[in-house]
């Protein structure tokens, strides 16, 4: 767990265990729930109750968000890595041809996307600074801003000075999964470059907070280990950067692995209904925080979420580097897709479900 | 009650209405029509002023004045920066809002205050959003704001005026319209606002999430209308102080 929650973990599970339908009932009756409610509403009891969470979660989402969903698109710069994290397809063991796209090549990309509508943008890199240097990254975020309103970057872990330097260039978020909060799980899957200490990934979000992003995205990969567990620190790890950086908005994501690599075993496989409870949960509880729900999830979960609880959802998404300009690459993807809709194709199945598609919801003026 | 005047606007409707929330243009517009309203606020980060087939403005058209917001900003150079743009693009009422918190939206008053005073400067009509803080809101008078906009409650909570007693303080002491802005969740709450005294109230995820926003927006007006009706006919309950927003006009 990660090293906020002071309790014992077997505690934990213990009472994970014996949380009955009554304290579900009743952690959907609180007015201001906490870990305490998260704990029930995640618990096994739950899961029959999913119908009561999605009631409660619809009515919280259209309160804090209306009757409206946010899209975003990612662009991969490259797919060099100098990690092995045995679940990923960037991993540097992996044979298969690496792409980084000049600058030149992601603004040929970011106009591709900027045409099917889109005005939020999420650049994602592997890790390896030799092909993905802070001065490429700021320069790319400078030209990018004046294309999109709101720029949001997944890659590598950086320090303070250097996060500040991508937020004065235009970065308005920063996404920094944790993958597993726990310790023994993380080094079976990160054997080996800077992303195998855990702590120093841990401690790297507190320099992007430091760096005043408006946006912090936190996440765990979802198959590695228990997901009840993983879920109360995720929550644990929320409610202190919401304390330290009470300027910036918490944004969740939930990405349940879907492996590249065939060869890997899902050790600690969540359902798509337990999947459901635990985003309506964190709805629950946390109803003014971002939730964004990617296309590694089916066209009929995302549907069945949007309206309940996610507020932001990636559209039209290629994994590859250089697979929006060229959608005939084969390079080496990160992980697959299962939702490959376009742009358009998503904004007539939200307005169907009486959702407003929001492309703008940011200004360069910021 | 006498005609509500903001600098040289008359309003007939004490009703304004947000647009951030709807779930389509076209939800928008009914409930805009329904209200009656002649004055809505949406966010510069959620429009663009220089598309002219833009979602949320084409769909006010002509039906009311826009009064733009600088939701999302964080500190007054900022609100300072959009002000200065809804200025050259010809928009001259701004709702200024600075919520450094994401979470609550809860308005810093020390940013405001520092804003309001420069956007005054540049000519703009100038309505901030703030806590129900009365010192503040005589603060932002005296640097020549147009009116003040205390929040009920929290921004989207529907939890109706639990700041009730303050807000009666900054009635009580304003010499420029007092506009409940915020956590106002049903027709009830608006009509008690009116009723305290305030000149108008300003509503958002009422309408906007409701199943029927047009058929809220008829409600919410027709509340309005009754608090207002319930001013003009004497309500003994009602305290002298309602609606003597000037200084020469006690009694």
């Amino acid at each position: 767990m990660i090293p906020y929650i002071k309790r014992d973990e077997n505690e934990i599970t213990n009472r994970l265990k014996r949380s009955d339908e009554q304290n579900v009932l009743q952690a959907l009756k609180t007015s201001k729930p906490g870990m305490e409610e998260l704990l029930h509403l995640i618990s096994p009891a739950a899961l029959p109750l999913l119908d009561h969470l999605s009631a409660k979660a619809t009515q919280l989402k259209k309160m804090h968000y209306g009757k409206t969903i946010k899209l975003y698109t990612p662009l991969y710069l490259s797919n060099y890595c100098i990690n092995h994290c045995t679940y990923c397809g960037f991993n540097k063991k992996s044979k298969e041809k690496r792409r980084r796209l000049s600058i030149d090549e992601a603004m040929t990309e970011a106009r591709a996307i900027k045409k099917f509508g889109m005005d939020s943008i999420l650049l994602v890199s592997g890790e390896d600074p030799k092909h993905i240097s802070i001065d490429y990254l700021e320069k790319l975020a400078t030209e990018m801003k004046k294309l999109f309103s709101y720029i949001a970057i997944e890659i590598y872990p950086l320090s303070m000075e250097y996060y500040q330097r991508l937020f004065n260039a235009g970065v308005d978020g920063l996404t920094l999964y944790q993958e597993t909060y726990d310790q023994n799980t993380y080094k079976t899957f990160h054997l080996s470059g800077p992303k195998a200490d855990y702590d120093d990934r841990l401690e790297s979000i507190i320099n992007g907070g430091q760096a005043g992003f408006r946006t912090i995205g936190i996440g765990v990969l979802l198959g590695l280990y228990d997901w009840r567990v993983e879920a109360l620190s995720l929550a644990a790890h929320a409610i202190f950067l919401k304390k330290k950086f009470w300027r910036s908005k918490i944004q969740f994501s939930f990405p349940r692995i879907t492996v590249a690599n065939p060869q890997f075993n899902v050790p600690a496989h969540v359902s798509e209904k337990e999947l459901e409870q635990m985003i309506l949960a964190f709805r629950i509880v946390f109803p003014e925080s971002e939730i964004s729900v990617s296309t590694r999830e089916s066209c009929e979960f995302r549907n069945r979420i949007a309206p309940t609880a996610a507020s932001t959802m990636s559209a039209a998404s290629s994994v590859i580097p250089g697979g929006y300009a060229d959608s005939d690459q084969k390079e080496l993807g990160q992980f697959s897709l299962h939702d490959t809709r376009t742009a358009a194709m998503m904004q007539s199945d939200m307005k169907s479900l009486n959702l407003d598609v929001i492309y703008k919801d940011w200004d360069k003026l910021f | 009650m006498t005609p509500l005047k903001i600098a040289d606007k008359t309003f007939k409707s004490r009703l304004f209405l947000g647009t951030g929330k709807f779930s389509s243009g076209d939800a928008l517009k009914s409930a805009i029509l329904a209200s009656g309203t002649e004055l809505v606020t949406c966010a510069l980060k959620r429009v663009d002023p220089d598309n002219p087939s833009d979602d949320i403005l084409s769909a006010i058209g002509d039906s009311a004045t826009v009064m733009l917001n600088t939701s999302g900003a964080r500190n007054a150079e900022e609100a300072i920066k959009i002000a200065k743009f809804a200025k050259s693009v010809g928009m001259k009422w701004l709702k200024l809002e600075i919520h450094p918190d994401p979470n609550y939206l809860l308005p810093d008053p020390v940013e405001t205050l520092i804003a309001a005073e420069a956007i005054v400067k540049e000519g703009l009509i100038v309505l901030p959003y703030i806590n129900a803080d009365p010192v503040l809101a005589k603060r932002l008078e005296d640097v020549g704001v147009h009116a003040v906009m205390p929040l009920g409650s929290p921004i989207g909570t529907n939890q109706g005026i639990k700041t009730r007693t303050m807000i009666e303080i900054i009635i009580e002491q304003a010499l420029i319209p007092v506009i409940v802005d915020a956590g106002i969740g049903m027709p009830s709450h608006a009509a008690e606002a009116i009723e305290m005294g305030a000149d108008a109230v300003l509503i958002n995820t009422a309408i906007a999430s409701a199943d029927n926003p047009a058929m809220m927006a008829e409600a919410f007006s027709e509340a309005i209308i009754a608090a207002e009706k319930a001013i003009d006919a004497g309500a003994p309950s009602i305290s002298l102080s309602v609606n003597a927003s000037s200084p020469m006009d006690i009694f």
